[in-house]
């Protein structure tokens, strides 16, 4: 029993590992198709294993894990928000003297203005069916 | 929420746009930085004051809705930087212009990979 539940640790572990390696192989041969492939492919297989592991009784999804998982992604939500804001604000500025960092302060830009309207289209639909 | 109240997120708003805004045509990322931060502080001040007066009532439904979004708004901005990142990293082997927006995905990608680690670790242990 202990080796089975080790043997499913160890994927979850190999499918982010081996996409890693996959996506690095591809970016650096600079082959689009490819790395829009691996990471289709990932999202796939990791689809799979999920429902592999709930069939096997592995993970039990209870209300104090997903509270978790929600919780944790309050915080990371809001770390990354304001990660992005200094970002814009810093490269708004940096880019004028530097252009080469142009296309870093659109990017972060764009970012921004998704998480925004992400936020508040979200909440605007889960209080209509809440 | 009151007219007044709204009025309230308007001049926060106004003063940080002004002070980005002044900070950038001095060319200064302190002041930028500064800025953003003072506008931080405030608005949450008026939000626990606003939460204080009643103005702002927060109930579990409301908690729910906030982190329902809040988690679908992460696997979306995952997805997206993700794909960000293998876009830009490609196209700058072929156009230099993307090299900056390709290393500033990669750091958001590993921000994004990383906090989730220590929040969970944190829930878990405190929940």
């Amino acid at each position: 029993m202990v080796m089975s539940v080790e043997r499913w640790r160890l994927i979850g572990y190999v499918i982010p590992a081996t996409t890693a390696s996959m996506l690095a192989v591809a970016l650096w041969m600079g082959n689009a198709p490819l790395a829009f492939g691996v990471l289709a492919g990932a999202v796939g297989v990791t689809f799979l294993y999920s429902e592999w592991v709930k069939k096997r009784g592995e993970v039990l999804s209870d209300e104090r894990t997903l509270r978790i998982d929600e919780m944790s992604s309050r915080r990371t939500l809001q770390v990354v928000v304001l990660v992005l804001a200094f970002s814009v604000v810093g490269l708004a500025i940096l880019s004028q003297s530097y252009p080469g960092l142009k296309s870093a302060y659109y990017l972060s830009l764009a970012l921004m203005v998704l998480v925004s309207l992400l936020k508040v289209g979200l909440r605007h639909y889960y209080s209509r069916v809440m | 929420m009151k007219a007044k109240h709204w009025f309230g997120w308007g001049v926060i708003f106004a003063v940080v746009l002004g002070l980005f805004i002044v900070a950038s045509n001095r060319g200064s990322v302190l002041l930028g930085v500064a800025a953003l931060f003072l506008g931080a502080v405030i608005a949450t001040a008026y939000e626990r004051y606003l939460e204080r007066i009643g103005e702002m009532m927060i109930d579990e439904r409301i908690e729910r809705i906030e982190e329902k979004s809040h988690a679908l708004t992460m696997r979306v901005l995952g997805f997206t930087i993700a794909l960000t990142f293998v876009s830009t990293s490609i196209i700058s082997q072929g156009d230099p212009f993307w090299k900056s927006a390709s290393i500033v995905s990669g750091l958001f990608m590993f921000v994004y990979a990383l906090v989730p680690l220590f929040a969970k670790a944190h829930y878990e242990e405190v929940m």
